[in-house]
């Protein structure tokens, strides 16, 4: 045989893939040839180094990259995959600054305690099995007393309300005045140990009963919230009857911002408001001169927002 | 290394009755089909793409299909067959898509710091070897991967398969489906290729080539002896 066949089937020699033909062909050759003998030699060392090449490993946590990316890929609503990767894994800034102005929207929309259960949406019946692993995660970290999951809580609900704009939310929450409407410069400072009231104004006696209709009919639309419950901006037409307007300047003057109002279906107007801490008294004082309030009241304030019921006097 | 024979069956019936388990709805069952192939699967990718976090990713886009393509398994073929073709396959697509470029994808192996901010936590086996050693190890590894990236990709791929995972010629061809008889001639040509180039680096390293012998007498300004 030749060396230049011979030299073809010295790797499957190596492997020992030869035919008993071949094999012996090919070690009789190697035999008398002392060239083909040193390309064995070569091709045995080369085959040796690869298989001694260093061992690399994959990251320990691969197995739950894994499950990440399964989570990321998943084919049903981009949101509800969000909501259960675990922030953790997320490190850049935008995404905490994001959840961050997640948590603000919450608290100023002031959802109920009972609607923040987070519902997953219908699960098809074939991811069934990823969507039962994943809401054995999403427990479990409901359950975890920390930061991450109140983050991805507040998170989840954001994403769920951008995702699903129809679920049930209590159309208390629509009335609220957008965020945007009540982040303001001035609320950063106010926000500072600032108390936080609410008031049920309840609707002045002697009025004309059309009047006290209207005013029922008169439902602001969440834009107008906007309008009306920001001070200082420009309203379009007057929301309130001129007693309210007086409590709005009051408001106002003593440094206060309106936080949400709404008219209730028994027509009282429960408004939330915030103050600057050293205010609470004067207001309280002023409050009570155009109102039926009592200028009196407990001096130290409990936990939790501070309730006045109060009619306002005509003027 | 890896004994060059092919799967024992009880290992096939063993991924046999973990798949039956996860098409049931057992996750636990996937999770351990992945902790059996992880570091197989990752040290392939590796040494077809030759960088440490491009392995990473693919191997990750490898067990993800799995998930999604399990339930259309037939059992017919050995589950590391089906696994491996998958990997091969992904790996392949990286190699060729546009974004890809092997120029500075190298793989860097060795212990943070002393390479650029890619490199892995190589796990060094606890013999006791010197630095120079060391080092040696790491530049060898280095000029290996450095002549398996020159391969076209068929080649590399055979001799990835063969001498770094210990595959048959048969499970191979099963693998790339490519004809017993083509997987021999292909894994020959490769070799052979990886020897030559092996071969002329290292001359070149330990600098007993002529051009040295030259170079040295430049310097010297003398006639080197021998």
């Amino acid at each position: 045989m030749k060396c230049g066949e011979i030299k073809k089937l010295l790797s499957g020699y190596l492997d020992g893939e030869l035919t008993d033909r071949e094999r012996g062909l090919l070690e009789e050759h190697l035999r008398v040839c002392a060239g083909c003998a040193e390309e064995l030699r070569g091709l045995r060392e080369c085959v040796e180094k690869l298989g001694s090449l260093e061992e690399v490993k994959p990251p320990a946590d691969f197995l739950s990259q894994v499950h990440v990316r399964l989570e990321e890929k998943s084919d049903w609503k981009a949101a509800l995959g969000k909501v259960f990767s675990p922030l953790r894994l997320r490190i850049p800034l935008e995404v905490a600054a994001a959840a961050a102005v997640v948590i603000l929207v919450v608290y100023l929309l002031n959802i109920p305690p009972g609607n923040r259960s987070v519902r997953a949406p219908a699960v098809p019946p074939s991811l069934g099995r990823l969507a039962k692993a994943a809401r054995a995660d999403w427990e479990a970290g409901l359950k975890e007393a920390d930061f991450y999951a109140r983050e991805e809580k507040a998170e989840a609900v954001g994403r769920l309300k951008a995702a699903a704009p129809h679920s049930p939310v209590d159309s208390y929450a629509l009335e609220q005045p957008a965020p945007g409407a009540a982040v303001s410069d001035e609320a950063a400072v106010l926000n500072e140990g600032a108390v936080e009231l609410v008031l049920l104004v309840e609707p002045e006696t002697g009025y004309p009963k059309e009047r006290v209709g209207a005013l029922a009919r008169k439902k602001t639309s969440p834009s107008r919230a906007l309008e009306g419950a920001s001070l200082g901006e420009e309203r379009e037409e007057p929301r309130f009857s001129r007693p309210l307007t007086r409590l709005e300047a009051l408001i106002d003057r003593e440094g206060g911002e309106i936080v949400s109002t709404e008219e209730r279906a028994d027509l009282t107007r429960r408004m939330v408001i915030k103050l600057p801490p050293n205010h609470f008294r004067s207001f309280r004082e002023s409050l009570s001169r155009i109102s039926d309030l009592p200028p009196a009241g407990p001096d130290r304030l409990g936990e939790g927002p501070e309730t006045f019921r109060f009619r306002l006097l005509p003027e | 290394m890896d004994e060059k024979s092919p799967v024992p069956d009880q290992e096939i019936e063993k991924d046999f009755s973990l798949i039956k388990a996860f098409l049931e709805g057992s996750d636990a069952a996937f999770d351990r089909l992945v902790l059996r192939y992880q570091d197989r699967v990752f040290r392939t990718c590796c040494r077809m793409l030759g960088d440490y976090h491009e392995a990473n990713d693919s191997a990750q886009d490898v067990f993800v299909k799995v998930w999604r393509s399990l339930k259309k398994f037939r059992f017919q073929s050995s589950f590391s067959t089906w696994l491996f073709r998958i990997s091969v396959n992904t790996c392949r697509n990286k190699l060729r898509s546009a974004g890809y470029r092997r120029r500075g994808k190298t793989l860097r192996l060795g212990s943070p710091g002393d390479e650029e901010i890619s490199s892995p936590p190589v796990e060094i086996k606890s013999d006791q070897r010197t630095p120079g050693e060391e080092l040696l190890r790491k530049e060898t590894g280095k000029m290996i991967q450095d002549a398996l990236d020159s391969l076209p990709p068929i080649q590399k791929t055979m001799v990835v398969l063969r001498d770094i995972e210990g595959f048959t010629y048969e499970e191979i061809s099963a693998i790339t489906g490519l004809k017993a008889g083509t997987v021999k001639s292909k894994l020959a040509r490769a070799r052979g290729k990886l020897r030559g180039r092996l071969t002329r680096q290292e001359l070149t390293d330990v600098g007993c080539g002529p051009e040295f012998v030259a170079e040295r007498i430049i310097e010297d300004g003398e006639v080197a002896e021998g």
